[in-house]
């Protein structure tokens, strides 16, 4: 089931859905689940989700549900946290896909992540309305997130010519870290003008990294 | 638990009023001077706020364990605090930021060149916030009290803040803008070696070049961990230093910002 990512309207309501034929088990149930999920806490937020509702709009049943999650809805939301952090990377990757070279890998990343972060509506929805409730599921997300972006950019950064001394596991971090930040919170930067994050990339991520000329 | 700190009135924690210097004692609230008793008062209640804190944290303190904690009576807290809990833990948040960059500014000022000045700033700021008691109970236990002040949208203000603070340091070298940007740069890094520290990202890395999926805890709970000065400055000396403009001294004596090659 595809669903535009940060839609607000996901497909199907947070009630009961049409009847189904499918059995209450299998790798299909999970997906069901946070789906469901995703649809109630885009409908009436993470604290008035009910597992109940969850339940019905997966189609099963609440022991089903708690056999899946047996962590209840912590576990769920922090669930739905991690499947939508997942989609989000996996359309930044493509995304910068056909980059040519680093420079342009970052500053084409940054320039896409910003914009959907920006825009995605159930995330600015819930920072605004419960940012004490989401925010430490992001926070328990960011080693891991962290860790992937770092592995992308090890990828990538093994064709650059690195300055002296420099590792690439080491410049890798760096700039996954600050890119991450800069999605985050564009600070004094314009990150939506490609000129300005293709300045900040230059003077910032890259700098340190580029093999200086000899004099 | 995780009521929005909003709704007790905090929402205005680390807004604009927090990087002005905190105002004579008493006059915050007021505006009339206070009587020697008044200014006394005011610092031990908030001292005995901050005890509290770092004991229960920010959602189990009262003015009871305040008064309490201050040695002083509910009446006395109230008269140098009228509005109450909301008004004494906003003054602790403004007095915390202040001492915080009071400590900092020491390290600051001995630092001889750019790149100490800068590792310092690394280095020495993630020690101070991992030595507060206050500040490590909150993010251990109540990190949903911390978090909406430095995240997303009002992670723009802390830069701000953080560009404000540290301007006088870094504005005779670099002029005012590109100060502005270093230190919003430097404190990008702090915050991001604060929330995951070095190792842990070995760990996540690993992890997701196995194709596993993330090892979620159960517990929420943040631990920042220290820098390290060696590390510091590693990355300032290797990743920062290159991407800074330097005024050179002919821009320095006519004080025009640094020309961009």
């Amino acid at each position: 089931m595809t669903r535009p990512e940060g839609d607000l309207a996901g497909p199907g309501p947070c009630g009961p859905p049409e009847p189904r034929a499918e059995p209450e088990a299998g790798p299909d149930v999970r997906t069901r689940l946070l789906e469901a999920a995703y649809r109630c806490i885009a409908e009436r937020g993470i604290g008035a989700t009910s597992l109940e509702e969850v339940a019905r709009g997966a189609g099963v049943s609440r022991a089903t549900l708690y056999r899946y999650f047996p962590g209840g809805r912590d576990e769920l939301v922090a669930a739905v946290v991690t499947n939508e952090t997942l989609r989000f990377f996996q359309r930044l990757a493509e995304a910068v896909e056909g980059a040519r070279d680093v420079e342009s890998l970052l500053v084409d990343g940054i320039h896409f992540a910003h914009l959907a972060i920006e825009g995605h509506a159930l995330l600015q929805r819930l920072l605004g309305t419960e940012p004490e409730r989401l925010l430490p599921h992001l926070s328990l997300e960011a080693a891991w997130v962290l860790g992937l972006i770092t592995a992308f950019f090890e990828d990538r950064l093994s064709g650059y010519e690195l300055a002296e001394g420099v590792a690439v596991p080491e410049a890798a971090e760096y700039v996954a870290r600050l890119t991450l930040s800069f999605i985050e919170a564009p600070g004094g930067w314009d990150l939506a003008d490609r000129e300005q994050v293709r300045e900040l990339v230059r003077s910032e991520l890259l700098a340190g990294l580029q093999r200086r000329p000899q004099r | 638990m995780g009521t929005a700190l909003a709704d007790r009135g905090l929402g205005h924690l680390l807004t604009a009023d927090v990087h002005q210097p905190v105002p004579g004692p008493g006059a915050a609230s007021t505006g009339v001077p206070p009587s020697p008793q008044a200014s006394g008062s005011r610092a031990r209640v908030i001292d005995g706020a901050r005890r509290c804190v770092g004991r229960f944290g920010v959602s189990k303190t009262t003015v009871d364990d305040i008064a309490r904690e201050a040695g002083l009576s509910r009446a006395t807290v109230y008269r140098a605090f009228p509005g109450g809990r909301d008004e004494v833990l906003s003054a602790l948040v403004r007095f915390e930021v202040d001492e915080f960059f009071v400590r900092l500014g020491e390290h600051l000022d001995r630092a001889e060149n750019l790149e100490d000045l800068l590792t310092a700033v690394l280095s020495v700021s993630g020690e101070l916030l991992a030595a507060n008691p206050a500040l490590r109970f909150v993010l251990e236990y109540e990190p949903e009290a911390v978090l909406p002040f430095v995240s997303f949208h009002a992670f723009d203000r802390v830069l701000a803040v953080a560009g404000d603070r540290l301007l006088p340091y870094l504005r005779a070298e670099l002029g005012e803008t590109e100060a502005r940007r270093v230190a919003e740069w430097v404190v990008r890094l702090l915050f991001s070696y604060l929330a995951c520290p070095a190792g842990v990202v070995e760990d996540g890395a690993r992890r997701a070049a196995s194709g596993a999926p993330p090892l979620v805890p159960a517990k929420i709970a943040l631990h920042p961990a220290p820098i390290g000065e060696e590390r510091a400055r590693r990355l300032v000396r290797q990743f920062v230093l290159p991407g800074i403009r330097v005024r050179s001294a002919a821009e320095r004596s006519s004080c025009t910002e640094p020309t961009t090659d």
